[in-house]
């Protein structure tokens, strides 16, 4: 393999095939018939760019500029919202997502299903049927369907040790929720897993919940289950008009 | 030596049987090594094809198999990723690369020892990489997954080969340097840049900056790597088999030129959104719109190229699979542009529509582009024909059908899954079923690829063992009337 | 040849430009980042976690968990991820690169086949539910495509008393009598990983998050 090109070439053409052997003993043009009926090889026209083309490219430069400048938030590492730099009212308008629903106003039930997917969901599980074993069921349920006050108990000060719910066993923790949800969105969850799943209890009111806060208060614990059994079944919050449809309206 | 036989007709050479010949000589030069890339890269595509049909099925069983831990989705789905792309996509491009660098360069192939143990390195490094990938030792970054060991192996393979592409350019015979050798020389260079960087900075880097160089590398290796090698065996093959010229210098000029400027600069539209300063993905989506002006000059000149033979897709089977190739490429940059916009990116960011775009690239565009320069290459290594067009024809319609499905259905699949995410009232499991019956048809796309790779698989072993067609005539879809010089 | 220097410095000087720009200015930037410090409340975050934690760390990687779980929250403009609660329910708010900056590797995942794990710690915070959700994902959230990691887990024969850590299995997935599920080490790790995953805190880089625990009460009162 050390002879020049050069060499090499004319030997494949005077000499035949030796020096390609491919199948040794035929002749190169013949063996190698997919070589000598190529085409040339590719070569370039010289149209020019095309006018219309110039003006894509324009586009593209003016759209992109565009962007770079109205979300690059100024090259800053510390701005991570790229709408931080623009004029406030867009960024407004923008935001107004979730406050335009507000406005509009949607039921209590459709606000305590929101604040039931954000809180609740990944134990009680959408369907509201909980974990065998470990999250009772919510559906159904002779807590959740009881009088007012046990359910509101259970959400604000949490739940620890078996309880039985449903005629099933269940020992998952239940936390306490009420340093981290307002009475709004309690009330707003009340309502929602009292009237889901073919449950049929009356709503809870924001003032309730802020009345059991207040009566609450001095406890520290979760409850326990003999803690909860101790109120009575039918037992509702203070304040409060039980399955009064004026309510709904508020 | 054999006999030798005297050439009767050497007074009457033309020029052009003395360009024929030395075309020969050539390519005859590269066959070892060309053939060894191509061969060890489609043991890989198969495996990559089982991997692949794997991953598919769990995302709708996912108990197939759930008692082995080296097959849960999380391993299974890198190591898919990984053969798919450095298992057979690298070997595929260096394999081409090598055949297009020494015919454009006139340049016979003088030690292809060295690349061929640039190969051997390579299967090494790629083995022992997959191997830790399902026992479970990777890096959390895509297509980075590859432990150190198997980095700095699959680093010397492609700097050997990057070595001799250069040396290849300077040996040059040629007078002007064709566009794909521009291409070629990027892919040369860019690739142990982009993978030496990236691996270093990534042990070196803690916290979001380090998944902006992941991303960095990830856009990078599809946007420069594959398209490069891709777009260049495109810009060969259509004029080659056409005899005609690419239809314009300029256009061929400004879409490589804007595609080496634009193309590395669009990786943080994977971290949209995410913890990073918001101007770096607002300056990769801007760089991507920017990517219009490639996707524009490149598509309108193979379309011109084309013009007026676009028959040829029923005869000539690398002109079929190139120019699927090419088209899924304007697709996919396209579809890239479209998505990277924040209105778009927040349905289609995080789903199986980037899965989707994925596979466009590197299956869609790249792998058929490579498997159309393979039906051209490989006749012309061996020394015979491809021994049937049924096998071709059923390997194209397999494949494009399939990985078409695949696709489309990841798309359509992943816009459902976008929008469900939208809706904070629907539960995480819920979503699945929004986008689980698409996840079903996606199987039945990889079934079809899964039989257009076992026919080419057992096709290509025909040729390597040389029991192709020995007859002088290439194997057409169809006989062409004018005479059959095309392949 | 005197078109190689032109080809070989653009091409040179085209990805000299992206790789730093989009690689060496951001590691400038957010390379280096401090945790926030407020001594006079003895309140620093992010922290590192150790132990068992940064073992369960290694058991994500390892089982590829990247491959489905993102570990970022986005803004309320880019989707749905704060009215899911992603964000966590004492600060809701996104992620920023502070969040980040003891991770090594980052963890940041482009995919969701399943939930964004950033704050799962704070809303899934009982150990056994992740550990029944790992061994048999489809016992706890029917409909889920999650791999069951049952591997990290083995059926032990209960001699005395019945482990502590033991998998409240019933049904089918219920051992049979005198055999108890206990999770491995790596299981362990696991879970304490994700209950590790707790980015409430405000930062102001962040944008405005309203501390909600902390407002309402006194409001309410």
């Amino acid at each position: 393999m050390k002879q020049n090109p050069e060499d090499l070439r004319t030997a494949g053409l005077h000499r035949g095939a030796g020096h390609i052997d491919y199948r040794e003993t035929s002749d190169v043009t013949e063996v190698h018939s997919a070589v000598t009926r190529e085409k040339a090889e590719p070569g370039f026209g010289s149209v020019p760019v095309p006018l219309w083309l110039m003006a894509v490219a324009g586009v593209a430069i003016f759209w992109a500029g565009a962007y770079l400048g109205m979300f690059s938030g100024g090259f800053s590492g510390d701005v991570f919202n790229e709408l931080s730099g623009m004029p406030k009212t867009q960024t407004k308008a923008t935001q107004g997502g979730a406050g335009g629903e507000q406005a509009k106003g949607p039921s209590v039930a459709e606000e305590g299903k929101r604040y039931f997917t954000q809180n609740c969901v990944s134990c009680h599980q959408a369907t509201g049927l909980g974990v065998p074993g470990q999250y009772p069921p919510l559906a159904k349920s002779e807590f959740v369907n009881g009088g007012s006050r046990r359910v509101a108990m259970i959400l604000l000060k949490g739940l620890q040790g078996p309880v039985k719910v449903s005629g099933g066993q269940f020992n998952g923790a239940m936390p306490a929720w009420e340093k981290t949800l307002t009475d709004k969105k309690i009330s707003a969850i009340l309502t929602y897993i009292r009237q889901e799943w073919g449950n049929k209890a009356p709503e809870i009111t924001q003032d309730q919940i802020a009345a059991a806060r207040k009566e609450f208060a001095s406890r520290a614990d979760s409850w326990t289950e003999a803690d909860i059994l101790a109120v009575p079944a039918d037992a509702n919050l203070e304040g409060g008009a039980p399955a009064a449809p004026a309510a709904e309206k508020k | 030596m054999t006999t030798q036989t005297e050439t009767p007709s050497s007074s009457a050479v033309t020029s052009i049987e003395v360009e024929a010949v030395d075309r020969a000589l050539i390519d005859a030069s590269t066959r070892a090594p060309v053939m060894f890339f191509y061969t060890t890269a489609l043991t890989w595509l198969f495996a990559a094809t089982v991997f692949g049909v794997i991953a598919s099925l769990k995302m709708h069983a996912p108990e197939f198999l759930g008692g082995w831990p080296a097959l849960t989705y999380g391993r299974i789905w890198p190591a898919f990723t990984n053969t798919l792309v450095y298992g057979w996509g690298c070997p595929a491009a260096i394999g081409t690369s090598i055949w297009l660098m020494a015919r454009l360069c006139r340049v016979a192939l003088r030690s292809p020892a060295a690349l061929i143990i640039g190969g051997i390195f390579w299967n090494i490094g790629v083995t022992v990489g997959v191997i830790s990938i399902l026992s479970g030792n990777m890096r959390p970054f895509e297509l980075l997954e590859f432990p150190r060991s198997a980095a700095i192996l699959l680093f010397i393979a492609y700097s050997l080969v990057s070595v001799w592409g250069l040396i290849m350019f300077n040996k040059r015979r040629s007078g002007h340097i064709y566009i794909t050798t521009w291409y070629l020389l990027g892919a040369f260079f860019w690739f142990p840049w982009l993978y030496g960087a990236a691996n270093v900075m990534i042990g070196h880097t803690h916290g979001a900056a380090q998944a902006g160089i992941a991303a960095w590398y990830m856009q990078g290796l599809l946007g420069l790597f594959f398209t490069s090698v891709g777009l260049g065996a495109v810009y060969y093959l259509i004029p080659k088999v056409l005899g005609r010229p690419i239809h314009s210098y300029y256009l061929a000029s400004l879409g490589f030129w804007t595609q080496a400027l634009f193309a590395g600069w669009t990786g943080m539209t994977r971290l949209t959104g995410g913890p990073v300063p918001a101007w770096m993905p607002t300056v990769s989506i801007a760089a991507t719109i920017m990517m219009l002006i490639p996707l524009v000059t490149v598509t309108v000149n193979h379309v011109l190229t084309m013009y007026g033979r676009y028959d040829m897709v029923y005869y000539s089977p690398t002109i079929r699979f190139t120019i699927f190739g090419a088209f899924a490429w304007s697709l996919s940059i396209f579809a890239a542009i479209i998505t990277s916009l924040r209105s778009v990116d927040r349905l289609t960011h995080f789903t199986q529509f980037s899965a989707g775009q994925f596979q466009l690239i590197v299956y869609a565009f790249f792998t058929m582009v490579m498997f159309g320069s393979m039906y051209y290459i490989v006749p012309r290594l061996v020394g015979c024909e491809w021994l049937s067009a049924t096998f071709i024809r059923v390997h194209f319609w397999g494949a494009a059908y399939g990985m078409g499905l695949v696709i489309l259905m990841l798309f359509i699949g992943g816009a459902a899954q976008g929008d469900a995410w939208l809706d904070p009232q629907l539960s995480p499991a819920l979503v699945i079923g929004y986008f689980q019956p698409y996840m079903i048809a996606r199987t039945i796309g990889w079934l079809l690829i899964v039989l257009a790779h076992l026919i080419f698989f057992l096709h290509f072993l025909a040729m390597l063992f040389r029991l192709g067609q020995p007859s002088g005539e290439p194997t057409l879809f169809a006989a062409i009337e004018e005479g059959g010089d095309h392949v | 040849m005197k078109q190689f220097p032109v080809i070989f410095g653009g091409v040179f000087a085209t990805f000299a430009l992206s790789f730093i720009g989009l690689a060496m200015v951001p590691q400038l930037q957010i390379g280096n980042l401090q945790p926030f410090v407020d001594e006079d409340a003895g309140d620093i975050y992010p922290i590192n976690a150790g132990g068992q934690a940064a073992q369960g760390r290694k058991v994500y990687i390892a089982e590829g968990c990247v491959a489905c779980h993102s570990q970022q929250v986005r803004d309320e403009q880019m989707g749905a991820d704060l009215a899911r609660g992603w964000g966590d329910y004492k600060f809701p708010r996104r992620t920023v690169a502070r969040d980040y900056i003891y991770d090594q590797p980052v963890l940041l995942g482009s995919m969701r086949t399943g939930p964004d794990l950033t704050n799962i710690g704070s809303r899934q915070s009982n150990p056994m539910w992740h550990y029944l959700h790992l061994y048999s994902p489809r016992y706890v959230t029917p409909g889920s495509i999650m791999p069951p990691f049952r591997f990290l887990f083995e059926k032990r024969k209960i001699t005395g008393q019945r482990p502590d850590d033991a998998l409240d299995l019933t049904g089918v997935e219920a051992p049979e009598a005198g055999y108890a599920i206990v999770p491995k080490p790596e299981a362990k790790a696991l879970v304490a990983y994700l209950l590790s995953l707790d980015h409430s805190h405000a930062l102001k880089e962040a944008g405005e998050a309203e501390p909600a625990a902390a407002a309402q009460p006194a409001t309410s009162k």
